[in-house]
């Protein structure tokens, strides 16, 4: 048989078997496939970007309490909520200016009793819609606690809710807010919106560690100054 | 095959890994069809082909960032997977299809009566009657039209052996058609058809 004609058959083969092809399903198994593959490649961003917040968290918050506590007294931990019906933003307020500021305050007044509500005990269970939340100016906190210390104008803090940093988290028995210094990027890792080219910025977030010394959550905190 | 059909290629490709579905649907809807083909000829079930279409695009999703555009097209990529997928499979079965091997020999009388429908089977079990290092360049070359420059990409050999083993594989093709007397029927499918 000459080439021709074996090209000739082969032609005919190709010819007749040209509209061949994968049935439509085949394509629609692919596209849940694919669907499946961009989900999984998210969770596993996102894992590896919670573990680097926790890990930056986690050195901010080491470097935060070494260094006031070589100098002052220690930040006593936050007390089991006393039955008060405190809104928790105030409460939340109240334990952040306390975990602050206590180092400045007179010791006599750290021990009044006041039972606070955890701020986030029940924020890291579940997580919520991040929105920013009008902080009480420190100034009107601090003047309750000593009316007569003469401090500058406090800048107005905004902060959102807290974000949940371990999933499942351990039960929560005590814990305190730590204020600290972490890049934007941080801010990402738990879904809130942020340009790239500030990425690299620093950010004020309040973190709140279980007695245990696990960050539990945190928030983020935005200061407009008057 | 043209280089803006490499470049769109390309350009689906960027677009599927960069989480774009419609991207990989589109490349999918491009390239299916030549997979599909590929691995029919190569094993003769439509069922197997339909798995190796399948489990290529799924390979292409999970590894299309090893795939390097300065070491051939994208449709050669995709051949070069379909093809490890059809040879896993034949290893599995243990050897090389043997389609002809269940035909009569030589039967002068069958030809008379073969349709053009057969006679296009007859052709598609000789080639799959073929040692698959031969059968797989002239599936590329012959049956999907792929420069010798894009088999030799998919089957990772020269350009000289993909030439030698067509040359070779056309050689052996010509004499088990001759075999089952496939001269007179040929001419007439080959105008049928084309």
């Amino acid at each position: 048989m000459s080439d021709e004609r074996t090209l000739q058959a082969l032609r005919a083969l190709a010819e007749n078997d040209r509209a061949c092809e994968a049935s439509p399903g085949t394509e629609a198994r692919l596209r849940r496939a694919f669907r499946r593959n961009r989900a999984q490649r998210a969770r596993r961003r996102r894992a590896v970007w919670s573990g680097a917040v926790v890990a930056a968290v986690a050195a901010a918050i080491l470097v935060a309490v070494i260094q006031p506590r070589s100098g002052g007294p220690p930040l006593a931990p936050l007390a089991h909520p006393s039955g008060t019906e405190q809104n928790s933003e105030q409460a939340g307020a109240a334990a952040e200016t306390r975990a602050l500021h206590r180092a400045s305050r007179p010791p006599s007044r750290s021990g009044n009793g006041n039972a606070v509500p955890p701020p986030a005990k029940s924020s890291p269970a579940q997580p919520a819609k991040p929105r920013l939340v009008p902080q009480v100016p420190r100034r009107a906190v601090l003047a309750k606690a000593s009316p007569s210390t003469d401090r500058p104008e406090a800048p107005a803090e905004m902060v959102t809710d807290f974000f949940p940093l371990l999933d499942p988290a351990p039960p929560f028995e005590r814990g305190e807010i730590l204020r600290v210094n972490i890049p934007a990027s941080a801010m990402q890792a738990v879904g809130l919106p942020v340009r790239d080219e500030r990425l690299g910025d620093r950010v004020q977030a309040d973190v709140l560690v279980g007695e245990e010394g696990l960050p539990r959550a945190i928030r983020f905190v935005r200061t407009d100054m008057h | 095959m043209a280089a803006d059909d490499h470049e769109n290629d390309n350009d689906l490709l960027r677009g599927m890994l960069a989480g774009d579905e419609e991207s990989f649907a589109a490349l999918y809807v491009r390239r299916q069809g030549a997979v599909y083909r590929f691995a029919l000829h190569m094993t003769g079930s439509a069922p197997f082909a339909e798995d190796v279409a399948q489990e290529t695009f799924l390979a292409l999703l999970n590894s299309g960032r090893r795939f390097d555009p300065s070491r051939g097209s994208l449709v050669s990529f995709l051949y070069g997977i379909a093809r490890n997928l059809v040879l896993r499979r034949l290893g599995k079965d243990r050897g090389e299809p043997t389609a002809l091997a269940d035909e009569p020999a030589c039967d002068e009388d069958l030809l008379d009566d073969l349709t053009r429908r057969e006679t296009i089977g007859q052709v598609r079990r000789a080639v799959i009657s073929l040692p698959h290092s031969y059968r797989e360049v002239v599936v590329l070359c012959d049956l999907e039209n792929a420069t010798y420059e894009e088999a030799a990409a998919a089957l990772d050999c020269p350009v000289g052996t993909v030439r030698s083993r067509l040359s070779r594989g056309r050689a052996m093709l010509a004499q088990k058609l001759e075999k089952v007397g496939m001269a007179r029927s040929i001419s007439c499918a080959a105008k049928s058809v084309l």
